[in-house]
């Protein structure tokens, strides 16, 4: 057993999920092997002190006005029962299912715009990526311009899309954010894995093309 | 692992008499409640949002929907899991959180803010472990807070998230990993 192998078992080890096979094994590697032991060490200390955290800090401002007076409102309305908007037909609801699709199949395509209108960081986005010559450091400086323009056109308005389409965006992000979440952590451990930065990248552009069609079904409303 | 520290019940004036009156419509007694129990949902929200702010709001979320449930509170359970339980639920549910999300990365910066939160003062080994958990990828943050900080099974957590209990543990272990080698810098 190597040191990454036996890193990759601390934490079923200190979980108690490992077999007693598995963990004579590593215990015999512990033995051998100082580093190891230390980073066990200081893993079991991290679980110990967070068990040990405060479970009770108080807000620094009384939150029970703001409470009180939405309930108080509640209580007035509740008579009054809110109608809600009406169900979303279904051209709006296959667009987007369509466009979720076109997602996915284009996720490597490139050559695909849903819409020509746009930003200049939105131009400049899509201009880096279709010439093939962006870095994962200035692909993601770029993204992050990008998406902030993007949530701040869609802002507020996103409320004017009906419940089922905001649902069906917001699962597609999730889906998205996931994506990106994980390769972020592979790459913290592989930085230099180009495969990760390829996939990254890539999910950085479904994620500006979600947005970016997002904005444009917003102005089509 | 079993601590079950998120079961274990408040002690302080929030006896089933006082849950009684709040359930009937009392908001001196749901006011009760509240003082008794805010401390232990803020830093919930806290820990698992990393932001002082929505942690601010959740926890008023948290309190204006346990006053419209209160009803369907039967009290097999005690009132402090039951809450608590729907603490976890609004803040993974919570709809303006994405919109945000998809735009923030936590910095060292935010999670400084998040460390002065604390009104007290702070042993500095726990303000540094603060302050990573503050940077955890958001998942990851959830799992290690409801986890190793609150005490909950995969089980528990997986059901909660919509997800496996093999992805809460993968979770976890990526999460105390990245915690470890921030801490040990
Ligand atoms: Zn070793």
């Amino acid at each position: 057993m190597n040191c990454t192998d036996a890193q990759n078992l601390f934490n079923r080890y200190m979980d108690g999920e490992l077999g007693s096979k598995k963990s004579t094994i590593l215990e015999e590697h512990l033995e051998a092997c100082p580093a190891c032991r230390e980073s066990l060490g200081q893993l079991r200390t991290l679980v110990e002190q967070a068990e040990r955290m405060p479970m009770m800090i108080s807000p620094r401002r009384d939150l029970w006005p703001g409470i009180r007076n939405r309930i108080e409102e509640g209580m007035a309305k509740s008579t009054t029962k809110e109608v809600g908007i009406g169900q979303i037909g279904w051209p709006v609801r296959s667009l987007i299912a369509a466009a979720a699709a076109i997602l996915i199949i284009t996720a490597s395509v490139v050559t695909v715009r849903l819409f020509s209108d746009g930003f200049d960081s939105l131009e400049r986005f899509y201009a880096g990526w279709n010439q093939g010559l962006v870095t994962l450091a200035a692909m993601e400086k770029q993204y992050l311009g990008v998406t902030k323009d993007l949530i701040y056109s869609i802002g507020e308005c996103e409320d004017n899309l009906p419940e089922s389409a905001r649902e069906i965006i917001e699962h597609h992000l999730e889906i998205i954010e996931s994506a990106i979440e994980d390769s972020r952590i592979a790459l913290i451990e592989n930085p230099s894995d180009t495969k990760l930065q390829s996939m990254l990248s890539t999910t950085y552009r479904q994620k500006v093309e979600l947005l970016h069609w997002t904005a444009q079904l917003l102005t089509q409303l | 692992m079993s601590k079950k520290k998120a079961d274990k019940p408040v002690s302080g004036p929030s006896g089933n008499l006082t849950v009684q009156r709040a359930q009937d419509g009392d908001l001196g007694a749901f006011e009760e409640l509240y003082r008794t129990h805010m401390d232990r949902v803020f830093a919930l929200c806290l820990r698992l949002t990393a932001s002082e702010e929505r942690a601010q709001q959740l926890t008023q979320d948290t309190f204006v929907l346990a006053w419209e449930k209160l009803s369907s509170f039967r009290g097999e359970a005690a009132f402090a899991t039951w809450l608590h339980r729907l603490a976890v639920n609004t803040v993974l549910q919570d709809k303006r959180a994405r919109r945000r999300r998809r735009e923030r990365i936590v910095s060292a910066e935010d999670a400084s803010l998040i460390v002065e939160a604390y009104v007290v003062p702070t042993p500095e080994d726990r303000i540094d472990l603060e302050r990573a958990i503050a940077q955890l990828p958001r998942r990851a943050r959830t799992v290690f807070v409801l986890h190793d900080v609150e005490g909950y099974r995969h089980e528990e957590i997986a059901e909660m998230m919509k997800t496996s209990i093999g992805t809460s543990k993968a979770q976890l272990h990526r999460a105390r990993n990245l915690l470890r080698k921030m801490l040990a810098r």
